[in-house]
């Protein structure tokens, strides 16, 4: 399985935060991608807050909910409160709102 | 050498009756030639005969076993060496060395499996007597080694294929079980209700996470729509969790946010580490004795489900919660709706609205729009509009609707 060809995803860190930007269509070809992107940032470095940015996503569905998801409990696990920036498209905030998962707490 | 183990061995090597092969032919035409022989045979030794893989210099598919020095070589370990068959104890009185054949020379070497198991033999045969160098003993027990590696090559290339048929069907057995486990067997006959359930795969290969299921409780009958994030088997096996956990729930005195409780808990506590999410709707039908029905419903990150009336308006009903698998102890909140005799209950996936609004859109305009339409018509009917909507259109994900109609 390829990612799609518009998806990506770029980690910057700064001040102990680690910003996610998830940029084109996140699916269940950019699940793995998203997933190994944050672990293996977390494993090598120690953060206090993981930001995911879906500003610029295009598209979720319920796979790409999932990697979402999982982006929230990796965070978790690794002692790094989590935090979900929404905006731009109507579709994705949406698909979010109606699994009512906007609003991003710590629970691990 | 156990004979009944040493035939299934030829059995398994599957060589008995097999057309001409070149590998073989070269095989034997080499030996014929370092020996200065006019006959070398690969032979195999079944239970009542002596088949030839490969008869260089002879015009013979097989010789009955009793005659067969081949049978005598094979009992043994190493080379089976007649120099003068007419002088030999072992073969003076061989019908191949007492009659018109003339048989005076015989050298054969066993064709042993990996396993130990001879076989046939690689052998030289000439009308002359002969003397054998150990040099000569050397170079038929290469040969023969060629001869077993081949035969070997078939046997792993053949059992390979066999292997890829068999993992292929196995697969194909566990999607098709991994499908049907997404969906009850039947619907249930309920009195006062008209149920209709469809469902839309995208791609055969790959079990998607939609389901439905419904079953009758002490109240009526329970409906459930949902999606197990994601696709596989880890999809369905949560699935499954739903769907039996929801049917247990049901067998007490249950409404639809207290069974999203308790199924939430399931997964939570259950799959904690696992990333497991699902979103359904459920919905609690109870028909009344005048017609028309109760409805109670919760939802656990699922689109909202829509109330058809029969003047053609659309009802969005639900209230939004978090997907079932997201934190422990979420709250979820019932709603309850008349359905009047001839009003049409609607509960759907993403996937229907990926279909119907465009990829990803969890916009219902375009739904409700089709369902004024259809106002006044039946359940069936209503079903029928939709899936064939669904099935003019390429599926991107799964797609499961069920409509539901109080008579």
């Amino acid at each position: 399985m390829t990612s799609a060809p518009n998806f990506g995803v770029q980690c910057r860190a700064s001040d102990g935060t680690l910003h996610v930007r998830i940029t084109g269509d996140l699916d269940l070809g950019a699940e793995p991608t998203l997933i190994e992107a944050l672990s293996d940032y977390l494993s090598k470095h120690q953060m206090s807050r993981v930001v995911v940015d879906v500003t610029a996503t295009t598209f979720i569905d319920s796979s790409g909910l999932r990697a979402l998801l999982r982006c929230r409990d990796i965070a978790s696990r690794a002692q790094a409160a989590p935090t979900l920036v929404l905006g731009g498209n109507d579709r994705v905030q949406s698909l979010l709102q109606i699994a009512g998962v906007t609003d991003w707490f710590d629970y691990a | 050498m156990n004979e009944p183990q040493r035939l299934d061995a030829v059995r398994r090597y599957d060589v008995l009756d097999t057309p001409p092969d070149g590998a073989f032919e070269r095989v034997t035409a080499m030996a014929a030639r370092l020996f200065d022989v006019p006959i070398s045979i690969v032979s195999i030794v079944d239970s009542d005969r002596i088949w030839f893989k490969s008869h260089h210099g002879l015009d013979v598919d097989e010789i009955g076993r009793d005659p067969g020095l081949c049978a005598s070589a094979i009992l043994q370990d190493g080379p089976w060496l007649v120099t003068d068959a007419a002088c030999d104890p072992r073969t003076l009185t061989n019908p191949l060395v007492a009659g018109e054949f003339g048989l005076r020379f015989y050298a054969g070497m066993p064709l042993t499996t990996h396993d130990g198991y001879n076989l046939g033999t690689l052998c030289v045969i000439d009308r002359e007597p002969r003397r054998v160098s150990d040099a000569e003993v050397a170079t038929l027990r290469d040969l023969a080694s060629v001869v077993m590696d081949e035969l070997e090559l078939r046997l792993s290339a053949r059992n390979t294929v066999t292997l890829q048929e068999q993992l292929r069907q196995q697969a194909e057995d566990v999607a098709r079980t991994l499908q049907d486990s997404l969906l009850p067997a039947e619907l249930p006959q309920v009195p006062g209700l008209d149920v209709q359930a469809r469902y839309h795969v995208a791609n055969r290969d790959r079990v998607g996470g939609d389901f439905y299921d419904v079953f009758p409780c002490d109240t009526g009958v329970a409906v459930v729509v949902g999606d197990a994030c994601g696709k596989g088997a880890k999809a369905a096996a949560l699935t499954g969790t739903a769907r039996w956990c929801l049917r247990t729930v049901a067998l007490g005195a249950w409404t639809p946010a207290q069974a999203l409780h308790r199924l939430n808990e399931v997964i939570v506590r259950g799959h904690a580490n696992a990333e497991r999410y699902a979103t359904l709707a459920l919905a609690a039908v109870q028909p009344l004795t005048g017609g028309g029905a109760d409805l109670t419903l919760a939802l656990a990150g699922h689109p909202h489900p829509l109330v058809l009336r029969r003047d053609g308006t659309v009802d969005r009903i639900g209230i939004t919660a978090p997907v079932a698998g997201w934190a422990p102890d979420i709250a979820y909140t019932d709603v309850t709706a008349q359905l009047a005799s001839g009003d049409i209950l609607v509960m759907f996936t993403d996937g229907t609205l990926d279909v119907i609004s465009g990829r990803g859109s969890m916009d219902d305009t375009q739904l409700r729009a089709l369902l004024t339409e259809a106002a006044g018509r039946t359940a069936a009917e209503v079903a029928d509009a939709l899936d064939d909507r669904l099935s003019r259109s390429r599926l991107s994900d799964d797609a499961a609707f069920l409509v539901i109609q109080p008579t």
